[in-house]
Formats: C-alpha cells, structure tokens, sequence
C-alpha cells in the first residue's frame, strides 16, 4: 500500500459551473435564466460552508475471481458485481479513493430547509453532490496524469451503490481507508458528512476509461443517466 | 368567482410568495399569495374557499404541469413556498376547526436512513395539496410511527428511503404498524424503490414523485 494521497481543494479551483446543477434539478437542457440566478445567489451565500478533502491510496496484489466477480485486495475481498468486475479485471493496481465537501453545506441546506426557504434548501443540498463530484474529478485527473507518466492508464471511478455494488460493501472500503478525512460511515452505510464519494479506480496497462459508463449501469432512473459524460481525460 | 381569490390561485401557481420576491419577474412589485390571502380573509372570503377555490386548485395546476415536464423541482417548491404563506393565515382555522383538510399524512425518513430533500419535497406536495402533514424527519424508528398512529388512528403513512441498506426497514416498520393498526394505508418513495420492492414489503403504494403520490391519495381519500 502505497501512502495516502491527500488534496484539501479550495472551491475556487474547482470554477463549478452552475449549470452543472440542471440535471439534478429536473431540467434536460440549461437552467432557465431566473432559476440560474436563484443558484448563483445560493453558491455565493454558500462560499464559506465548504471544506473540501479527500485522496486516495494505491493497492496492489489483486487477486480476481470470475466466478464470483469479486476483487480480493490486502485480505479484504469486495464483491463488485458483474458490471464493475468486468471494469476492473485487467487492472495491475486499484486506487481507493474518498472526498468530501464537508458537513457545512448539509448544514446550511438544512438550515434553510427549516427557515421556509426549502428551494435555496434544495438548491444548495444538490450544489454540495455537484462540488464534491467536481472535487473528485480533479483528484482522479490529477491520478491520471500521474500514472500517464508511468506509461499507465486509469478505470473510471465506481462506487457502492452503483452499477450493482452493494451500499453495503462500503464498511470493507472504510475498513481500508484513513480516518484522517472526518468522514465515517453509519451503521446503514451512510457516509457523513453526507456529501461525500468513496470508490475504486482500476490501474494498468490494459484498462480502459469510458467518457460514459451509464449504459453499462442499471439505473435506469438515475438523474444522470445519458446526461453524464466524464471530463477526464 | 371571486377576484381575490382567482389573484390568489395565479400566485400560488406561478409561485409568487409575498410583495417583495422577486420571483416571477413579471410579478415584481405585486402582492403575493401571503397579502392575498389576508385580504381574502379581511374581505370576508370564508377559509374554506381559499383553501378549495385557490389553494388547492392552484398546486393541482402546479402537479399537472410538473407531471407534463412544463415546470420543474424548482419552480414547484416556490409554488410551494407561495402556497405556505397563505396557510399561515389559515392556520387558525385549521386549529378551531373551522376548515377541515383531506386527511393526516404521517411522514419520515425510515431508521437509519438522514436523507430528508425527498421527503421534505413530499411533505410540501402533499400539504399543499390541502392535507395535514405529520412530518416525524429523518432516522425514525418504527415505534415512532406507531406512537403518531396513535395520536392520528386513520392517518396514512409514508416512508422515505434513499439507500439499499435502509429501504429494506421499510418492512420492519409496516409489520410494526400493522401489529397494531392492520388497517393503515402505507405508501413508499426513494430512488432505490420500485412498485415491485413496494408489493413484496406490504406497502399499499410505491409513487416516483410528489405528484403521484398526490394522485394516489385523491384516490384513497374517496
């Protein structure tokens, strides 16, 4: 194992277009302009809420099991499902990864949840899936370019709860990361603070990165689905 | 009908809250459903007929357009936000009694589980679709819900879920509910759900949105 790498991100690095947000809030297409101002007024209430961490550490010695799909990795054995399995299979390495935007985003979410204001509420609830997703993808850019320069090529990122991955298989990554990050995991698997990621990246010569895995995903009513295309590159 | 309370209906529809918000821009500088229904009320309009001749009617048109793809989340919690600030005025006379709504709706996020913008959407819904809503927040246990049943004997019951891990507690709360009240309705929403984990757990309902969810109530409020 190698030692965790860790990124504290401050949000301006992430330049988050607002837009990013149509998705999550019901639109096929860009926000309209009064609905895209509410969401410039709640990012820039919202500046100060965020704290931004997260990292990775890199395993090797995998051992795959293609009967039962499953990955074994420094004694802990993930059952990824089909989807994931078939990912990751070629991978030398896998990279566990975690990110959080912080418990100050929920909280002001919640704050104006409860203070009648529930659409800057919700505005701000999806804002914090939307910077923690960016944060993410700047972790797994800078991962790639580290292991492009060592001839090196990186999966798309996977998590519990999707592709057929079990929520509950994210004790077993817990298990394996630091606790440095503040974020620990309920009983129910729930990541706190809530707008948090954690997942796999396969590592190797012979893996591939999909701009878009949805169909791959049986989803089928995820709020991303056909929407998301990933940036990295 | 009356001028009132047709202004009333377009405000809560387009999610004009009070004189000052801004939104919609072409309601700037007019009063909002919050002066509207004060001089509703001022003006002699009976509670009743704001709730059923504006209120209602306006978060039906709101859920009809929601169910079209003609508005979205957001522009439904404003009409919710707008539809607020006219209760506030009428919730004296839901508390004499003098206006009586559809019926209870007891609501939580199931144990375990501290997703709550769903079920916080619902809650909004369904208020505004004139019904009391009884909102228990997030990580309630079953015995919680058989307490509110208690104090509310024919209320129905949503559960919220977000996770895997913690829909499959939506089954230990309806068998914990129906222990003790066999005959309440139970209805269920959260990503990870289908109407198919709905029927297995003994729910009565599985709705993908607010609005069905407000169309299934209509039906079983009959």
């Amino acid at each position: 194992m190698t030692a965790f790498t860790q990124f504290n991100i401050p949000l301006r690095e992430l330049a988050v277009d607002p837009q990013a947000a149509a998705p999550m809030l019901g639109y096929d297409s860009d926000l309209p302009e009064d609905i895209l101002a509410m969401v410039r007024e709640v990012m820039d209430k919202t500046t100060d809420c965020y704290d931004i961490r997260g990292g990775y550490y890199i395993l090797d010695g995998l051992t795959f099991d293609n009967d039962e799909h499953s990955l074994l990795v420094e004694g802990t054995n993930f059952q990824t499902g089909k989807i994931i399995f078939h990912q990751l299979k070629h991978s030398e390495q896998v990279a566990l990864f975690v990110c959080t935007a912080g418990v100050g985003i929920e909280k002001w979410s919640k704050q104006m949840m409860t203070n009648n204001d529930p659409l800057a509420g919700f505005i701000a609830d999806i804002m914090g899936g939307v910077v923690v997703e960016a944060a993410i993808d700047k972790i797994q850019q800078s991962l790639s370019n580290d292991m492009k320069d060592k001839g090196l090529k990186i999966t798309n990122r996977y998590s519990p709860g999707y592709c057929g991955w079990q929520t509950a298989e994210q004790h077993k990554l817990f298990a394996l990361l630091p606790d440095t990050l503040g974020i620990r995991l309920t009983e129910s698997a729930l990541m706190q603070p809530v707008k948090s990621v954690s997942g796999i990246i396969g590592i190797g010569a012979n893996v591939q990165f999909n701009p878009y895995t949805c169909r791959l995903c049986e989803a089928t009513h995820c709020v991303y689905r056909y929407k998301k295309v990933s940036s990295i590159r | 009908m009356n001028q009132l309370l047709e202004q009333l209906r377009i405000c809560v529809e387009n999610g004009k809250e009070n004189r000052t918000s801004p939104y919609p821009p072409q309601m700037k500088n007019q009063d909002g459903a919050n002066e509207l229904a004060k001089q509703a009320l001022d003006a002699g309009v009976t509670p009743g007929d704001i709730l059923n001749l504006a209120l209602v009617p306006a978060m039906d048109a709101v859920g009809q357009k929601f169910a079209e793809n003609k508005i979205f989340i957001p522009q439904m919690l404003l009409s919710a936000r707008a539809m607020s600030a006219a209760m506030i005025h009428l919730k004296p006379f839901f508390q004499s009694g003098e206006v009586k709504r559809k019926g209870v709706v007891v609501i939580g996020t199931v144990m375990g589980d501290l997703h709550d913008i769903g079920k916080n959407l619902c809650s909004m819904i369904v208020e505004g679709a004139g019904w009391e809503v009884i909102d228990l927040g997030v990580d309630v246990k079953p015995e919680q819900f058989v307490t509110a049943l208690d104090t509310y004997p024919d209320a129905i019951v949503g559960l919220s879920a977000l996770l895997t891990t913690t829909m499959v507690n939506m089954e230990l709360i309806i068998n914990s509910i129906r222990e003790k009240y066999p005959q309440t309705k139970v209805t269920v929403g959260g990503a990870p759900l289908n109407a198919g984990f709905a029927a297995k757990i003994g729910a009565d309902n599985y709705s993908k949105d607010p609005v069905e969810l407000t169309g299934w109530l209509e039906k079983i409020a009959v």
